[in-house]
């Protein structure tokens, strides 16, 4: 079995300006010229050269920019990312607030501005912050067609199951078929037959299928990195009937083969589908889903470790602490509590989050970036942005117990209305804590 | 100054590289788990320990001599093992553990664009050693749990430098007979260098398993790995070594690090050879504790893989990673096998009974606290 080698490098190309107004001519056509060089149909190329303006007009605007920006634009085989990244100047960080709108030389206040906007032309944006660097990522998919052929075989039962690395045609199928078979059990993403199989062509997404030696396909799985340490896996995908609980077995063992020697340290399956094996796996937590009329219902987390787990230290704010107790008790994690919490020393003034947007997902992941005394109104204001940008979109907040001054947010976090759900053991410095908003139970 | 450019200093296969993390030390963990006691049954280490000898020379070693640098080439080690297998001292090339000589052989042999074979589910450090020198390493599947020797040759081509072998393997205790090590070796044929990996050699007993040393004189493409970390317990001191032809050796000596073997290693190994009765202890140790213990995974339903080696791998209705962290918790500590590409799996080192009675309770206490929870 051949295993999984996440990020594989893409093409590049990479330009360096001024953070001037003067220059955003030669940032758009920098955009617009490499966006169309990947592949980037004219509309969506046109969507990734707009967020593109009003990212860098934000910057140019604002000052927020310390130095030089440099752009690069990569080609991902099924998507084009422009990255801006630019060293920083602390007391302009807060620009990079989703919800900023930093006044500069006394300029009236759009309603909204740069970042937001940007974030609406594209499928996914995501802003990282370190070393005093700030980049902001703009990812825009490709367009695919979604017609289904005529005459495709029907799934049958496999009588004796074996599991392969897929080739794209193969992959193509198996999206026929979950359109078919199984849609509502698996992202809209994989319901795409070119995207399928040009997300696995691009290192990002890996899969295994499964069929008789050499006869029809009967199903697979699919995985993909998510975050510093995790892989995410989805399925398995059985199409005949009856499902065979061996075939799922193989797909699992061939998707933890495919990672186990990755620098994963961890996988999890938040959209299991009925057949994955429970042994392989322990429950995390669980996530608050839209059940339609039926108001919101729990789904779990499933989770393995992909090594020996090292033990270690976890900052967090006492208020968390009952729950990380419950979580690490019942799991045997070894992790040593130590308290953080505020005692009248002197902070920033202003708190910077980052916002990541999965569109496809309908999911939104607030990150600290930086703390400081305003964090309980940006929270909420946040919050307020995001629910009217989209109300069914669920609503997370990611801190780090590896970073203690993540763990000061948990206060404001609470009284926003934000729940501790789940722990990602050494999903980041230290392990992840993944909390929810109560009014965020959106779609799967 | 300007900014350390990490990346561009380093090789691509080293920035893709994970390193590998070894488990923290007893204490440290014992603090971390709450656990009063820790049953060590997660490195195939010799309940015994060292031979008697061998503890006697650690005991007087004068701290003095800490001071003075030991032999650089292990010279009367190298001097007793050729007595030992009737060779000559030029054959041996002792060093740090037999990670070291797996290093070796490597380094002499590859290059930029080469490859080695061996097997995809197997002691990891012939593949970590190669990605990280920049080599491809081709895995072939094991078959029914044993090397796979056709799959390894349809894999070499005309960069393949070395094929490895671990006999037995670790960690599913499979071997190759004679017949069948000849054969590779032959098919092999001088194209190509075969290492066979005897760390638990000592501790087979089956009559069809062959003596690598022994046949060392028909084959100058083969090289044979051994170490004194299993039997012999002196895993705490790391010393291992390896054999070959002449002009093999020769050549890997141009790649060996020099004054890596400390004297005391050097000195508890050459007084461990002696020693028949502690390997006959140490057997019989290992053949009674591998009883008792299918026993009573056989009483359980639980399916275990038990071959050769002191060591027997079990699979658990459960994942292993989390098995691992509910044991520890209960003051025994296994061997995951899911980087082993063996999900679910544990390795348990066949130990002291004392010890492997605490790990059967405390599986037991795992296992009902999951079927407790399941049930309800």
């Amino acid at each position: 079995m051949n295993e999984t080698r996440f990020f594989r490098p893409g093409q590049e190309v990479s330009l360096v300006v001024p953070p001037g107004l003067p220059f955003l001519p030669v940032v758009t056509a920098f955009a617009e010229k490499s966006a169309g060089s990947f592949g980037l149909a004219g509309p969506e190329a046109l969507s990734l050269t707009l967020a593109a303006e009003e990212i860098f007009s934000h910057l140019a605007g604002t000052g927020a920019a310390g130095e030089d920006v440099r752009l690069a634009c990569r080609g991902g085989i099924y998507y084009v990312e422009m990255r801006f990244s630019f060293q920083t100047r602390f007391f302009d960080m807060r620009a990079f607030n989703l919800t900023s709108s930093v006044a500069c030389d006394g300029e009236d206040l759009p309603a909204e501005t740069g970042l937001l906007i940007a974030s609406r032309m594209v499928d996914r944006i995501r802003v990282h912050y370190g070393d005093n660097r700030l980049e902001i990522a703009l990812r825009k998919e490709k367009n695919y067609p979604e017609a289904v052929p005529e005459g495709l075989p029907d799934p049958r039962p496999l009588a004796a199951p074996v599991v392969r690395m897929p080739d794209p045609e193969s992959l193509k199928l198996l999206s026929y078929f979950l359109k078919r078979h199984a849609p509502e059990i698996c992202p809209a993403r994989f319901l795409v037959p070119g995207k399928l199989a040009d997300m696995v062509a691009s290192g990002e997404y890996g899969a295994a299928l499964v069929e008789d030696a050499g006869g029809p396909l009967g199903g697979g799985i699919v995985w993909r990195r998510e975050g510093a340490g995790l892989v995410e896996c989805f399925g398995p995908y059985l199409f005949g009937r009856p499902a065979g609980e061996e075939a799922a077995v193989l797909l699992v063992e061939a998707c933890i083969a495919a990672v186990a020697k990755s620098d994963a340290v961890g996988m999890m399956s938040r959209y299991p589908s009925p057949l994955l094996p429970e042994e392989y796996f322990e429950i995390l937590g669980s996530m608050a889903v839209s059940a339609g009329d039926a108001g919101t219902g729990e789904v779990p987390v499933h989770y393995r470790q992909l090594r020996e787990d090292a033990g270690g230290v976890s900052w967090a704010h006492p208020l968390l602490h009952p729950f990380l107790k419950e979580v690490y008790g019942r799991l045997s994690f070894a992790r040593e509590l130590r308290p953080v919490r505020e005692e009248g020393e002197a902070g920033h003034p202003f708190s910077v989050l980052s916002a990541e947007f999965d569109h496809a997902m309908r999911q939104a992941i607030l990150r600290p970036l930086w703390w400081g005394g305003d964090a309980a109104a940006n929270l909420e204001e946040h919050v307020r942005t995001l629910s009217r940008e989209d109300p069914g979109t669920v609503l997370l907040f990611e801190i780090d117990l590896g970073r203690p001054w993540h763990a000061r947010f948990t206060p404001p976090l609470l009284d926003a209305g934000f729940r501790p759900r789940v722990v990602l053991p050494a999903g980041g410095r230290g392990d992840l804590v993944l909390f929810q908003h109560e009014a965020g139970g959106g779609p799967r | 100054m300007s900014p350390l450019s990490l990346e561009s200093l380093l090789p691509s296969y080293i920035r893709g590289f994970e390193a590998y993390v070894p488990s923290r030390p007893d204490a440290e963990l014992m603090r971390l788990y709450g656990c009063r006691r820790l049953y060590r049954l997660n490195n195939n280490e010799n309940a015994l320990g060292p031979p008697p000898a061998a503890q006697e020379v650690i005991r007087r070693f004068s701290p003095p001599r800490a001071a003075l640098y030991p032999s650089g080439d292990s010279f009367h080690l190298r001097r007793k093992l050729a007595e030992r297998f009737g060779k000559d001292p030029e054959q041996f090339l002792v060093g740090n553990g037999a990670n070291e000589v797996i290093a070796f052989a490597i380094k002499a042999f590859c290059e930029a664009g080469d490859n080695i074979v061996t097997a995809d589910r197997t002691f990891a450090v012939y593949e970590w050693i190669a990605v990280f020198s920049g080599l491809e390493a081709r895995l072939v599947p094991l078959r029914k749990h044993g090397f796979d020797d056709r799959g390894m040759l349809e894999r070499m081509d005309d960069r393949t430098k070395i094929l490895f072998v671990c006999n037995p393997n670790t960690p599913t205790g499979t071997y190759w007979d004679e017949e069948r090590l000849r054969r590779f070796l032959e098919a092999v044929d001088g194209r190509a260098i075969v290492v066979v990996d005897e760390a638990y050699c000592e501790y087979v007993e089956r009559g069809d398993y062959p003596d690598g040393m022994a046949l060392l004189d028909e084959y100058p493409h083969l090289v044979v790995f051994r170490t004194f970390s299993k039997m012999y317990g002196l895993a705490g001191l790391r010393i291992g070594y390896l054999a070959g032809s002449l002009p093999v050796v020769e050549a890997m000596r141009r790649a060996c690090i020099v004054y890596s073997v400390n004297a005391v290693a050097q000195e508890a190994a050459l007084a461990a050879l002696d020693d028949g009765n502690h390997v006959l202890a140490s057997r019989r140790l290992v053949r009674e504790g591998r009883a008792w213990l299918e026993g009573e995974l056989a009483a359980r339903n639980l399916p275990f893989v038990s071959g050769e080696g002191n060591y027997i791998m079990i699979r658990l209705p459960m994942s292993d990673t989390l098995a691992y962290r509910k044991l520890m918790a209960r003051g025994v500590m296994v061997r995951t096998m899911t980087g082993f590409r063996f999900p679910n799996f544990v390795r348990v080192t066949l130990s002291a009974r004392e010890a492997l009675e605490a790990f059967v309770t405390a599986l037991d206490a795992v296992l009902e606290e999951r079927a407790g929870k399941r049930g309800g």
